[in-house]
């Protein structure tokens, strides 16, 4: 007869193989992520590869480290910080200027059966309209300074902001609308605890539609005339076939689309702490 | 003693899409007494969601009218509480603060608030769960919440709509339970809408059964028993008669409205 101690082995449970075999959700996250920080190495990496050895014609491609490198003496210079500084502004002020208007006016059209019947057909017209076509006009009234290029973002980030600000407020859950009516909310307390909860989403996939159609705004209008920014350090290094420093301004709008997109997706996280799900890039 | 809720001749038409009236309440009068607990079943169409909101002041009625306390009541107000049927909460507010939303809106400070909230939270038995969001809890859970939130304006008149139609079999009879513990500690008069015969004969003092097209007080009928009440009575012999004698009333129209 065997006498148990403590050192004598105890037989581990056995699990069954494919329950111990299953990675956690953890585990499958940390998976994805590295997946794309791999992903984006080897990207950079072949960048690099493909301008060192199989395309060296300067004017026709540009290595990363090229591209680095003329980004880091134009830092020195100062001349990539107005460059910047220029875009940013433009992009900053018909940016915000759409987010106000469009927010409010979507909210308006969206609570005023008037205000709908007769914006309407103009948010049509104007939402399906190539606006950048607009560029030449707005050199002409603005100049070519800041104004024209506030002006080209602003037209053409307003309206996806406005309609999903309209969308946001009327696809308020009417089980809600009629809470608040049972507790004999005022208009003004639908609108507040209520409404623009409900819209807060649809604002903030608006907003984020509105961030990418800001920068092309930036980016045509500098393109088409201009003294100075990033678009306009792409034209006029693509007029002396300085490829490097086509890349590095293409580079840098991308970067400031992705931080803002971060950005934004940070704020909805903070302004909508209720929603677990983020959604989907348009 | 007069009525806590007396309503008199309230008729309600809608509209066809041809644009003519439809009668779907037809004069209908009742009297409920402070604290006590009504019933009203009846077959899908009948008008018995009609007619509560139309109490709740949600819908505005044609003919008759509603008294609380020998006060003519028109519109929403304090004086009722309303429990919805549907999932009703703001997903946008914590379980607290869906149940102060009635005072907040009347300008009630949360430091008055939110003691309140949380002593109607236990009392449903979701202490604990003040900070969660809807989204994160149960069906009955936020059915609980529903219940908070209505009493939270310590309404006179506790109105409400199927509140457990969404619910599961076996988390229904629970609410039901847990409802009449908590009538029993609140003490509240109740107009509760339902299509179920047992729950309605297991919860009410009274239950008025109405007939279709349009809505009318068919039968108005007594339920004996004792409180508090347990579950298992469900299960008695005089119970399931009434169920039966209920049933046969609705039975013709429940018929009719699957047709219809």
């Amino acid at each position: 007869m065997t006498q148990i101690t403590a050192d004598t082995p105890v037989a581990s449970p056995v699990l069954p193989a494919r329950l111990t075999h299953a990675p956690t959700p953890a585990q499958i996250a940390w998976i994805s992520r590295r997946r794309a920080i791999y992903s984006v190495i080897g990207g950079l990496a072949l960048w690099e590869f493909v301008g060192q050895f199989l395309v060296t014609n300067p004017i026709l491609f540009s290595p990363l480290s090229k591209v680095l490198a003329v980004g880091w003496k134009l830092l020195l210079s100062g001349e990539l910080m107005r460059h910047f500084g220029v875009s940013a502004l433009e992009f900053a002020l018909g940016f915000l200027l759409s987010a106000v208007v469009g927010v409010a006016l979507g909210f308006l059209m969206a609570t005023s059966r008037r205000t709908q019947d007769i914006l309407d057909p103009w948010v049509s017209f104007f939402y399906s309209s190539p606006l950048v076509a607009l560029m030449p006009f707005f050199l002409l009234i603005f100049g070519i300074g800041l104004a024209s290029k506030v002006a080209i973002v602003f037209v053409i980030a307003v309206f996806p902001i406005l309609l999903n600000a309209f969308v946001g407020i009327r696809s308020a859950d009417p089980h809600l609308l009629e809470v608040a009516k049972a507790f004999n909310c005022t208009p003004r307390q639908i609108f507040t605890k209520i409404l623009m909860p409900a819209a807060l989403p649809f604002v903030i996939v608006g907003l984020r539609l509105g961030i990418g159609r800001a920068l092309t705004g930036v980016v045509v209008g500098e393109l088409f005339a201009s003294r100075a920014g990033v678009g306009y350090l792409i034209t006029s290094a693509g007029l002396s076939f300085d490829t490097a420093t086509v890349f590095l301004g293409v580079l840098i709008f991308s970067l400031m689309g992705v931080v803002l997109m971060e950005g934004l997706k940070y704020l909805e996280q903070r302004l909508a702490p209720w929603r677990k799900s983020v959604q989907e890039t348009h | 003693m007069s009525a806590k809720l007396r309503v008199s001749n309230l008729s309600k038409y809608f509209l066809t899409r041809d644009g003519e009236p439809r009668k779907v309440l037809d004069a209908i009068s009742l009297d409920i007494q402070t604290n006590e607990f009504v019933c009203i079943v009846g077959a899908s169409g009948c008008g018995k969601t009609t007619f509560i909101r139309a109490i709740g002041g949600l819908i505005p009625v044609e003919e008759g009218e509603v008294r609380i306390d020998g006060q003519t009541v028109e519109g929403p107000g304090g004086d009722r509480g309303f429990v919805f049927q549907h999932d009703s909460l703001l997903p946008w507010r914590t379980v607290l603060d869906n149940v102060v939303f009635g005072l907040e809106v009347r300008g009630v400070k949360p430091a008055v608030s939110h003691p309140l909230a949380e002593s109607l939270l236990q009392l449903v038995g979701l202490t604990g769960f003040a900070n969660h969001y809807p989204s994160e809890l149960s069906g009955g859970m936020r059915q609980r919440v529903n219940l908070a939130r209505a009493l939270a304006i310590d309404p006179d008149v506790l109105l409400m709509d199927e509140p457990f139609a969404a619910l599961d079999a076996q988390t229904r009879e629970i609410m039901q339970r847990e409802l009449l513990k908590i009538w029993a500690q609140k003490r509240k008069t109740v107009l509760f809408i339902t299509h179920q015969i047992d729950e309605a004969v297991y919860l009410a003092d009274r239950v008025l059964v109405f007939s279709s097209r349009p809505g009318r007080v068919a039968a108005d009928i007594a339920i004996p028993f004792e409180r508090p009440r347990a579950l298992s009575l469900k299960r008695s012999p005089e119970f399931l008669r009434i169920v039966d004698e209920i049933w046969t009333l609705i039975e013709q129209e429940v018929v009719a409205s699957m047709q219809a």
